[in-house]
């Protein structure tokens, strides 16, 4: 079947996109009306998480920094919130960008050191970031500054549903919807960073850092600028995340959460912004569901008496498998799938195939989603992810005819 | 769109959901919610269930089971503790079962996992309160998960019965009217420990060994008032490191003052290195170990002869001590272990608690069955807070609580000091604080 | 400051300690630097495949073994055991750069504790004794209070740390096999050209990494009393501070590290009790992060030049 092809900044392309965009916001209107208040619950933390992995993805995916203490930003901003709401009386809504800012500067502060560190260093030093944040919580002086120790910080936040709102949703649901509007700002700025100057510099100083710095791009800059900005998505999640759990406490906020974390990422595409959602996904119902069906299963629990714990190995083994045999995440292979109906092809090469190029030759932007090609930061083969399905009838010189995904950056 | 239009709609959008969340009523209280409770003119304390959902006060159906549901961290560190609460409920709850229920009704226990994290022990308890609609909850461990989900339960108005935790703030029927805790509170055993030493050598000399979880924080929260106020002189408390291989350091400086009594407040995988410590340094004072370290089987055998002469403040029979094996109770324990076929689990103490808990609520349902209104959620969480019952497997079987005056179900029980001959313990004393406990907690 | 802190018999406690645990920490930064050297890759596992090893021990001894002979086999498992992933999970792994192995390293963390954790149960069980561990075994220096001895436990494992760096200075400074482990450690693809079988060396770096770290989970064991599956999880990050103090490529730096680490850890608070609370993991960061600010490549690694 001949894939439908369209042309990037086209009319059609707009309306793709348009209706792709309707669809998610319906579906996010229908989870609260839909669902009972506990999935809405848990859809709530989906969001909250993530937002969380979507500032590992950018860190990591696109920047190619390695990070390993994800949870300490999580828990910086979790915290903020909790101590402000509990003990100072603040509104959550006030909270945000007291804990965003807060990331900002932990994530400038760990930056830092990744002017001079790379690799290795960095994870190890991101990982004792991550491992010291919840010690440092439980210790006297973050008792002192009102953490709550190691008993965890209790937070109640409830919203009533407001009159003018017009849909039956319960006050879970309409807390649902204004996390969901909060995390979907802030999806649609990391697309837009992404796809601007800032993020092909990123994507640049991952591939290849000495052409970049030959290139104009200051390493050191970026490297922190995105950390800072990571870090604060990591804040903003964990604010987030006390709209769904009401409490936050140390264990919560540790090396374990990273580990879920990076899980995710790479689950959904350490490269792609769309990959944060699935993370999101697997970080809340892939635990449920492993425990409850690793419990279920009869000659699992005769095997130990504790068939809870296979959750961990069935985690541990999805991500060697993903690091495999899909490293690049789901979201590029729900892509490839997707270029099988329909094909987004840049204005560029709308002559080539055979279509006239329409809307205006000046959007930039990639023609697929927010991909910026295989990530090397996951390793696999470099091979294109889109337009491997078309055969156009003329092929003149093409830009680069290996990596026609990587072509030059607009 | 340039990067400035899309920050100036950002900026825009951000501010207008800001605005929206603030409109929409939002408010945020750190109280409880859920309904509080009144000690009535007869003196018996009642859970009001007038803020409550319809069905907290409608009988069960007719037949329908008893739905109870149970978070236990399943797996992570504190794995074995879960397992082994859930084998004691199931083998109780079968032997009550098999004998035809309470009520007519058969009691069917629902077990989640919640790694001791309180975010699932909070999905866990959203699923028990929603779909699963369960009609009591029991055995939730933790101080972060009870903290985080006794909201949850009030206010769906739906027993959590017989918590596990030593956090003194849970034992208080105005403030967490649908919570009530199982264990002594860290302020009863602290006040054992306590009386125990000014026993032993008044104006003693006390040091506090700690480490950094609850348990800890629970107990040095409370014991350094009592102690002050039983006429001893405390000194400064040592903490344990997080990473450290041995407790050398920290047990030198604690001994370095020559203290009269050394009271390790952490968590039994601490005690084989505790003991010999203090062996080696010839310490000759008392040695107080905290009640997590009651089984001494594992925890104090190890470091023989270490351990002659450490004392721990006890409230229930060691399943794992031979000084029990002709007791009638324990040997009904183990039979209905054996019967529910978990007998692998039987020796371990934790085992022996849920089957405890089980005991507890199944004379909570009973004395809601009799109650006027009959088998309701909001009559068992009353039965709770009126209760007197008998449990032999418990040091002082004869137990009670009594609302406000009384909110500790175990306050009683007896000092054991470890015998390396016997490789148990032997009691030394009684601690018996029935009816004050309230004070203590203060 | 301590009230304790004039007290010589104090002091030379905190110094004893600090030294037991920091060799301890020496050992774990070993394995991680022996890793490292070849392969360049750090292996987050260590810690859970140490605590393998260790229930290997324990097991073993449970099956009569004598304690000593448990702890060779194991340390004989362990070796193939490191090899063996070095070669199935990892290699195939190395074309693709860093993070693919460190995510891996993680899985198998993951994967590890909880296999540990289903086979052996999580209940803790006592640990089995390779050094005289019952209360006369020390030697009494001061007497108290608070006294000063050092036990044999203590003693043994500093003595085990001298073995070793011993036995590893043999290896790889006099055997062909140690010459050929240098070379790759020194220049990748130099060494292949020359012939040394590059991924052999690999092998071999993961094996005995394994090995030793067999060897420490089994005494950090006999010096707690008691063992489970979390053993090794928070000494893992005492270990990483240690290798970066020491320069992660550098074994006598890995040594002197993890002396040095844990010496800090434990006087540094006992001294100063101003520290209030558990701060020794801070302290490691803190100590990791200047480290990294001021020297990157540890006290006795080597600048690695980027050539561009």
């Amino acid at each position: 079947m001949k894939p439908r092809v369209l042309v990037e900044g086209s009319r059609r392309h707009r309306i793709w996109q348009g209706s792709g965009l309707l669809l998610a916001v319906l579906v996010v209107l229908a989870l609260p009306l839909l669902l009972q208040d506990f999935w809405v619950g848990q859809f709530s933390l989906v969001v909250a998480y993530s937002v969380a992995v979507l500032g590992l993805n950018l860190v990591t995916g696109f920047t190619g920094q390695i990070s390993l203490g994800h949870g300490a930003f999580f828990g910086l901003g979790a915290y903020t919130t909790a101590i402000l709401v509990s003990d100072h009386g603040w509104a959550w809504a006030a909270t945000v960008p007291v804990a965003a800012l807060l990331g900002l500067a932990l994530g400038f502060a760990v930056g830092l050191p990744a002017l001079r560190l790379h690799g290795l260093y960095l994870a190890v030093v991101t990982l004792a970031v991550g491992v010291a944040f919840p010690v440092v919580v439980s210790q006297p002086i973050g008792i002192a500054l009102g953490t709550g120790g190691v008993g965890g910080k209790p937070v109640q936040i409830t919203w009533g549903k407001p009159l003018w709102f017009g849909l039956n949703v319960s006050d879970k649901g309409w807390t649902f919807l204004v996390m969901a509007a909060v995390a979907g700002a802030l999806f649609w700025l990391a697309t837009g960073l992404v796809r601007s100057r800032t993020g092909r510099a990123l994507v640049t100083l991952r591939d290849n850092e000495t052409a970049a710095a030959i290139s104009g791009i200051w390493p050191a800059e970026v490297k922190t600028v995105t950390f800072a900005i990571s870090a604060m998505y990591g804040a903003i999640g964990g604010a987030l995340y006390l709209l769904a759990t009401p409490i936050v406490s140390p264990a919560t906020v540790g090396f374990t959460i990273t580990l879920l974390f990076i899980t995710a990422m790479v689950l959904g595409g350490a490269a792609t912004i769309s990959g944060a959602w699935i993370g999101g996904l697997a970080m809340v119902f892939l635990p449920y569901y492993t425990s409850q069906w690793a419990g279920d299963l009869t000659f699992l629990s005769q095997l130990t008496d504790q068939p809870g714990l296979f959750a961990n190995v069935i985690y541990g083994l999805i991500l060697i498998v993903f690091i495999y045999f899909v490293p690049a995440g789901l979201v590029p292979l729900l892509t490839r799938l997707r270029t099988r109906f329909v094909v987004i092809v840049p204005a560029e090469a709308a002559p080539v195939v055979g279509m006239p190029p329409g809307g205006s030759a000046t959007s930039p932007g990639e023609p697929d989603g927010a991909l910026a090609g295989p990530t090397p930061a996951i390793g696999g083969p470099a091979e294109p992810t889109q337009e491997s399905g078309l055969q156009p009838h003329s092929y003149p010189t093409h830009p680069d005819p290996e990596h026609p995904a990587r072509a030059t950056p607009r | 769109m340039t990067r400035t239009t899309r920050c100036a709609a950002l900026a825009t959008a951000g501010l207008l959901i800001i605005g929206l969340a603030a409109c929409g009523n939002s408010k945020s209280s750190s109280a409880s919610g859920g309904s509080a409770g009144s000690t009535g003119a007869d003196g018996q304390f009642a859970v009001s269930a007038s803020s409550c959902p319809a069905d907290a006060t409608q009988p069960l159906a007719a037949g329908a089971p008893i739905k109870i549901g149970t978070s236990q961290p399943l797996s992570g560190p504190l794995a074995v503790a879960g397992a082994a609460n859930v084998a004691g409920l199931t083998a109780y709850f079968k032997k009550i079962n098999d004998a035809g229920g309470v009520d007519g009704h058969q009691i069917e226990l629902v077990s989640k996992d919640d790694a001791f994290d309180a975010g699932r022990a909070t999905t866990n308890a959203q699923a028990f309160t929603g779909q699963e609609q369960v009609f009591a909850t029991v055995a939730q461990v933790g101080t972060p998960q009870i903290t985080a989900t006794a909201p949850i339960y009030a206010s769906a108005c739906v027993p959590q019965l017989w918590t596990i935790t030593t956090g003194a703030q849970f034992n208080d029927p105005t403030k967490y009217p649908w919570t009530i805790n199982g264990i002594p509170p860290a302020p009863v055993e602290s006040k054992a420990i306590v009386d125990y030493i000014a026993k032993k050598k008044p104006g003693a000399k006390v040091v506090e060994l700690m480490d950094s979880e609850a348990l800890a924080q629970d107990f040095h929260a409370a014991l350094p008032a009592l102690a002050q106020k039983a006429g001893l002189t405390v000194q400064p408390a040592q903490t344990i490191p997080a990473g450290a291989t041995n407790i050398d350091a920290q047990l030198s400086a604690a001994v370095a003052s020559s203290p009269d009594a050394i009271v390790l407040e952490a968590l039994p995988n601490y005690v084989p290195g505790f003991l010999t410590g203090l062996a080696r340094a010839n310490f000759k004072g008392l040695v107080v170990l905290n009640s997590s370290a009651n089984a001494a089987s594992q925890w104090v055998t190890p470091a023989d002869p270490a351990g002659q002469g450490a004392v721990v403040p006890l409230f229930r029979k060691d399943p794992a001590d031979p000084q029990w094996a002709d007791d009638p109770a324990m040997k009904e324990y183990l039979a209905d272990m054996a019967a529910a076929g978990q007998e692998k689990m039987a020796p371990l103490g934790n085992a022996l608690d849920g089957y405890g808990w089980g005991q507890l609520l199944v004379q909570n349902l009973q004395d809601a069955a009799k109650a006027d209104g009959g088998l309701t959620r909001a009559n068992v969480m009353t039965a709770a807070w009126n209760m007197d019952i008998s449990r032999p497997l418990m040091l002082h079987p004869d137990e009670s609580t009594n609302g406000q005056t009384d909110p500790v179900i175990e306050e009683a029980g007896q000092i054991g000091v470890y015998s390396t001959e016997n490789k148990g313990w032997t009691a030394d004393g009684d601690w018996d604080y029935s009816g004050k406990s309230a004070e203590l907690i203060g | 400051m301590s009230p304790n802190a004039g007290n010589p018999a104090f002091l030379l406690q905190l110094v004893s300690s600090g030294l037991t645990n920091g060799a301890l920490f020496a050992l774990v930064a070993l394995a991680i630097v022996l890793v490292y050297k070849t392969t360049s890759h750090i292996n987050l596992a260590q810690g859970e495949m140490a605590t393998l090893g260790a229930f290997g021990v324990f097991e073993l001894t449970r099956h009569g073994f004598p304690v000593w002979g448990a702890v060779g086999v194991a340390l004989v498992l362990s070796f193939c055991f490191g090899a063996g992933l070095e070669r199935g999970l990892i290699r195939p792994l190395e074309r693709r750069g860093v993070f693919p192995v460190i995510l891996t390293t993680l899985a198998l963390f993951l994967i590890i504790n909880a296999v540990v954790a289903i086979v052996w149960g999580t209940q803790p069980v006592p640990a089995p004794r390779p050094f005289p561990n019952s209360i006369q075994d020390k030697v009494d220096v001061l007497a108290g209070p608070p006294p000063f001895f050092i036990t044999y436990v203590a003693l043994g494992i500093l003595a085990l740390l001298v073995l070793v760096l011993l036995l590893l200075w043999l290896l790889l400074e006099r055997t062909k096999l140690g010459l050929g482990y240098r070379a790759v450690a020194a220049n990748r693809e130099a060494a292949a050209v020359m012939g040394i079988p590059v991924g052999r060396m690999h092998m071999f770096g993961w094996g005995i990494a394994a090995a030793l770290g067999t060897l420490t989970a089994a005494f950090v064991a006999e010096t707690g009393g008691t063992q489970d599956f979390n053993l090794m999880g928070s000494i893992l990050i005492f270990g990483l501070a240690a290798a970066t103090l020491g320069g992660f490529d550098s074994v006598p730096g890995a040594a002197i590290g993890g002396l040095v680490l844990g010496l800090v850890i434990a006087v540094v608070p006992g001294v100063f009790t101003v520290i209030q609370g558990d701060m020794s993991l801070v302290i490691a960061l803190a100590v990791m992060l200047v480290v990294l600010l001021v020297r990157p490549q540890g006290l006795f690694g080597t600048k690695t030049l980027e050539r561009v």
